[in-house]
């Protein structure tokens, strides 16, 4: 494979991230999201559950604890992803955490109101925010895009520090109360969060919005905007001659993304209790551009994947100590070398043929002897 | 005022060496160098090595000549070959097989960021998390102490240069014009910026692409290392953790400049290092919000930066 | 030198690791569930290690580590008549209140009832949820009051608030040296902000004028002339560097100098002489800094062979830890004054109110008003922060002289 110009004057090259895996995804499409949405359900609500329940209590909230942020912090990159699904990094998405956090917090200690309104609240209020920051800056494209919204998240944490009529400011708020129960004609539909099970329930909301984002982000990413925003990716003057609405259509999946932002914020305020200027900062931004890249850019669960992997990776190499961070940077450059493009571009087929490929190349360098010769 | 404009020049020309390298790499590889803050850093550790302790059995004051001392300016070279020589492996090993296995040029990112928390890790464990610093290079001071240079006019105020940060103000101008310069009228120079500008018809034209591609990853590796040096007699020492910060800071300089342009990253510096420093002398608090709000309109209203191509 | 030991010891320790991280792996599928020896005391750690604010939580963890080792030497502790090997569990929270309550929790799993940390007040305000729930002890080293006041009941604030210390600083400048202004600096940060709101109203208690309060800057900042400039033209008599780094003050008093400022600089924050020394030399003389709540006058013989075990050990002393040596100790004794608190933290908290024992780290350490006890009577309404001297230091030539000691109630 050689190497493309990078020629600035040309837009960013595409060659074809689809991976084999993702293909079939596309390929199968009636039956197997379904299957999928079921199999995952059964996972993440009884296997899971089910297994941990089996661990010491002391143990239970670890677990719980852990599992809840692989789920808001996939949400929050499940957004970038789509940003890079109409060909842009975007290193900002921690800003918008950040403001989806401080919304729900302040809608509900200031308002009262209550958190599980807050939290389509936060996303709404993401969208918001994503409109005015979007519409000017997605005309920015490639790295620009990204070191732009790489200070995003110091722009908001400036603006959280620095309005505390509104904010509190440097205190942050710390009086953040547990969700309540929420019942129907006399039905509890939701249960009340309490100081003891709160880790557990926090796990199955967090894995429900986990799991409505993913299906979301299928049908987006299938219907006919996900294919016009793939052509974007590919060649954005090809597409406008087409006659596709540019502008709108990169602003559409932004402000998706802004609203997955805003919603893992909500999640992470409740999760926590309170929140701070330091609950999503610089390196949560970088942390889920990382996400993406570890588990593919061409697949939609490379998010997932990616921030199963690198938070897990994380959490197993505190064992070495003072050495975490040498370990986990060798780790990544190491996965980079072998996998440059994602654990999802990891396709069984694709192995099975380069593994053939490979063997099937061995034989025929013993015949070329006489093929020489010929010649 | 006076004191303010100083202030910003002397701000500007550090910021424009740490942007110098990373637009070079930039400019040549579409590689956003997450590491090169870090870069910086190693840079400035390794002059502080050798300032502070010599080369294991030569002590420092060996190199006290004629009663100049000299060990700055080789503490300084050596930084910067150590970076060079980083910079070199670092492509070589890891950029290019990455570039060209991966899909889409970005995947670099990650590499680079990986190689920046290799290098923050390392440095960390190495040289703890303390601030190092070297003594003043001069001694001395330019100073009206409180009183305004000119009473008569409103706007005037006090004046205070030490002799070492304009000893340092002077070498960080010679290196961005030796900088500008090799870039103009060397060979290399010549080559890289072909290559900056357009990559596929560099190499039809000739140019080893491999071969110029990593001396320009070296040179702005070496730049970043030299600059850390001079910075840390600056600023008054430098911290094994204080990288990953730089870069952004980088980063805020050329997207103002325009990426892979020598001049923007320069007036990206300067012009950073001007609204630092008069807006907070105006503004308090809301100094670098202000100027971030700035930014982002003005990158709304010219997307490719003061000088960029468009598109970059 | 220190360097290439430094390189060396990491070598090894890397390849420590190395082997550690293959032993459990292949460890950890047959056992999953380790058996804890029964004689070992586990007393966890939760804050920074790493990244910028690297210098806070590392002399923590060094000097629990210190402490540990050496009473592990001499036999580990003797509670309720049964001697226990004191083990560190350490956890790098970044800086990061998320990853401070995943090690919180992490404490809980392992059946850890005493935490150090953390060292931000977003991570203890974080922390704050879990630790109350799960009984868990926990010893920030953040200042905010919400933490230590009721309804809160599990924090224990491990050294001298700014609130408590800017006051008595202020105060003594006042009297002594006729300070009339003050200016006030902090990073754009949660913990230096609400410091230098702190500062604000101990200012305005100890009526001194506050001629600029407003300018901040970035916690990247290196070159500080253009934010010391607007600070030095109001022409305040001292400048009040709130929550500053240790990193930042030597670069900030430098910059000062240079600028023509001549008053003091204070800071309620630890300091590192040697850093000081290095990095402003003759410009830091008469930088007013909370002490590491040890003196050379005060200092036991104990506290000189814990700075010489330190120094041994990690090739480096910083003057923070004549403070964070305290926290293990507080629990260890305090368990020990009631055993039964090693299962219960509520008996921990019973036993705050009336314990007290001599204090080994400072001469005189027998003395009422020297004795290991906890306080915070008057900021906080209850017994949540451990007693350790105040000492106030004022830098010169060097080193810290004792301007005065004094105390927190």
């Amino acid at each position: 494979m050689e190497r493309f110009p990078s020629n600035p004057n040309l837009p960013s090259p595409q060659r074809g991230n689809l991976s084999n895996l993702s293909r079939f995804v596309q390929e199968s499409r009636p039956t197997w999201p379904w299957l999928g949405t079921v199999f995952a359900l059964i996972l993440l609500f009884f296997v899971i559950p089910d297994f941990i329940a089996s661990m010491r209590p002391e143990k239970q909230g670890l677990i719980y604890y852990q599992f809840t942020q692989i789920a808001l912090l996939s949400i929050a990159a499940a957004g970038v992803w789509l940003t890079f699904y109409i060909g842009r990094i975007n290193i900002g998405q921690g800003a918008l955490c950040l403001v989806g956090a401080y919304v729900s917090a302040i809608v509900q200690v200031k308002l009262d109101v209550s958190y599980w309104l807050t939290i389509p609240l936060a996303g709404i209020f993401c969208v918001l925010v994503g409109i005015v920051i979007g519409w000017p800056i997605l005309r920015l494209r490639g790295v620009y895009f990204a070191m732009i919204t790489l200070i995003l998240t110091e722009v908001a944490k400036l603006v959280v520090l620095n309005f505390p009529i509104v904010t509190n400011g440097a205190r942050g708020i710390t009086n953040i109360p547990l969700p309540e129960a929420v019942t129907l004609f006399g039905f509890t539909i939701l249960p009340e969060f309490t100081a003891d099970n709160n880790r557990m329930y926090f796990y199955f909301l967090s894995m429900f919005v986990m799991v409505l984002t993913f299906i979301a982000l299928f049908r987006l990413v299938h219907s006919r905007i996900g294919r016009l925003c793939k052509s974007l990716q590919q060649n954005e003057e090809l597409a406008s001659s087409l006659g596709v609405n540019l502008v709108l259509l990169r602003l559409i999946p932004f402000c998706i993304s802004c609203f997955m932002g805003g919603v893992a914020g909500a999640l992470a305020a409740g999760v926590q209790h309170n929140v701070g200027p330091s609950i999503f900062t610089v390196q949560d931004s970088v942390n889920y551009m990382l996400y993406c890249f570890m588990g593919g850019l061409g697949n939609l669960f490379g998010p997932l994947v990616g921030t199963v992997i690198l938070r897990m990776g994380w959490n197993y190499l505190t064992a070495a100590g003072d050495y975490q961070l040498l370990f986990y940077a060798i780790a990544l450059i190491i996965l980079m070398l072998i996998i440059p493009n994602g654990v999802m571009s990891l396709s069984p087929v694709r192995i099975y043929q380069r593994v053939v490929g490979w063997l099937g190349n061995r034989r025929p360098t013993l015949n070329t002897v006489p093929h020489n010769r010929k010649s | 005022m006076e004191q303010v404009v100083v202030n910003g020049l002397f701000s500007g020309a550090q910021y424009s060496l740490i942007a110098l390298g990373l637009t070079l790499i930039f400019g040549l590889m579409n590689v956003l160098n997450f590491a090169h803050g870090q870069m910086y850093v190693l840079g400035g550790l390794v002059t502080y090595t050798i300032v502070t302790f010599g080369f294991g059995f030569i002590p420092p004051d060996a190199f006290t000549i004629f009663g100049i001392d000299f060990i700055f300016p080789i503490a300084l070279i050596c930084a910067g070959m150590v970076l060079a020589i980083l910079g070199a492996l670092f492509e070589k090993l890891l950029f290019r097989t990455v570039i060209r296995r991966s899909k889409r040029d970005e995947s670099t990112m990650l590499l680079a960021a990986a190689t920046a928390f290799l290098l923050d890790a390392s440095l960390l464990l190495i040289f703890g998390e303390k601030l190092h610093s070297v003594p003043d290079l001069v001694d001395g001071i330019i100073s009206t102490d409180l009183e305004p240079v000119f009473p008569a006019i409103p706007f005037s105020d006090s004046f205070n240069l030490p002799y070492y940060k304009l000893l340092l103000g002077v070498i960080a101008f010679v290196m961005i014009l030796l900088f500008v310069a090799g870039m103009r009228f060397t060979r290399p120079g010549r080559a890289m910026r072909a290559l900056a500008q357009d990559r596929m018809a560099a190499q039809l034209m000739g140019v080893n692409v491999g071969r110029y591609t990593m001396i320009g990853f070296a040179v702005g590796a070496m730049l970043a290392g030299m600059t850390g040096g001079l910075l840390l007699a600056a600023s008054g020492g430098i911290q094994a953790t204080e990288g990953g910060a730089k870069s952004i800071l980088a980063f805020e300089m050329i997207m103002l400049g325009g990426a892979g342009v020598t001049g923007g990253a320069i007036a990206g510096g300067f012009i950073l290092g001007m609204m630092q420093s008069v807006g907070h002398s105006f503004l308090g608090n809301f100094t670098d919000l202000v100027i971030f709000a700035a930014l982002v309109v003005f990158l709304s209203i010219r997307p490719q930066g003061l000088m960029g191509k468009p598109w970059g | 030198m220190s360097l290439s030991k430094n390189i060396l010891r990491h070598m090894t320790g890397v390849a420590g690791a190395t082997a550690l991280i293959l032993a459990t792996s292949s460890l950890t599928g047959t056992l999953t569930t380790t058996a804890r020896a029964a004689d070992e005391l586990h007393i966890g750690f939760v804050g920074v290690t790493s990244g910028p604010a690297a210098a806070w939580g590392t002399s923590n963890k060094r000097s629990m580590e210190t402490r540990a080792d050496w009473l592990n030497e001499t036999g580990g502790v003797e509670i309720g008549g049964k001697k226990y090997k004191i083990v560190i569990d350490s956890f790098d929270d970044q800086k990061d209140p998320k990853l401070a309550i995943e090690g919180i929790n992490q404490m809980i799993s392992k059946g850890v009832h005493y935490v150090v940390g953390p060292n931000t007040d977003d991570g203890a305000s974080a922390v704050r949820p879990d630790a109350e729930a799960k009984g868990v002890i926990y010893f920030p080293y953040a200042f905010p009051k919400e933490l230590y006041t009721k309804p809160a009941k599990n924090a224990v604030l491990g050294m001298i608030a700014n609130y408590q210390s800017g006051p008595a600083i202020f105060k003594w400048l006042k009297d002594n040296e006729k300070l009339q202004t003050l200016a006030m600096i902090a990073a754009n940060e949660s913990d230096a902000l609400s410091q230098r709101d702190g500062g604000m109203a101990a200012a305005k208690a100890a009526g001194l004028k506050v001629v600029s309060g407003t300018v901040t800057y970035q916690s990247d900042t290196t070159d500080f002339a253009p934010i010391l400039t607007p600070v030095i033209k109001s022409k305040p008599g001292a400048i009040y560097l709130a929550g500053v780094s240790p990193a930042h003050a030597p670069r900030i008093i430098k910059v000062g100098r240079e600028l023509g400022f001549k008053g003091r600089f204070i800071a309620t924050t630890g300091m590192d002489a040697k850093v000081l020394k290095e990095g402003a030399g003759d410009a830091a003389n008469g930088f007013i800094s909370v002490g590491g709540a040890s003196t050379p006058e005060l200092a036991s013989p104990m506290m000189k062979e814990f700075v010489t075990r330190y120094t041994k050990k990690f090739g480096e002393y910083n003057d923070e830890s004549n403070t964070k040596v305290y926290a293990l100790d507080y629990i260890l004794e305090t368990l020990k004054a009631n055993p039964k608190a090693m299962k219960d933290v509520n008996e921990f908290k019973k036993t705050i109110d009336s314990f007290s024992a001599n204090n080994p780290f400072v001469n005189g350490g027998d003395k009422p008003n020297m004795k290991m006890r906890y306080v915070g009577m008057s900021s906080f309404g209850q017994k949540r922060q451990i007693f350790v001297p105040m000492v106030i230091n004022e830098y010169r030539d060097g080193d810290f002289k004792t301007l005065f000691v004094g105390q927190a109630d």
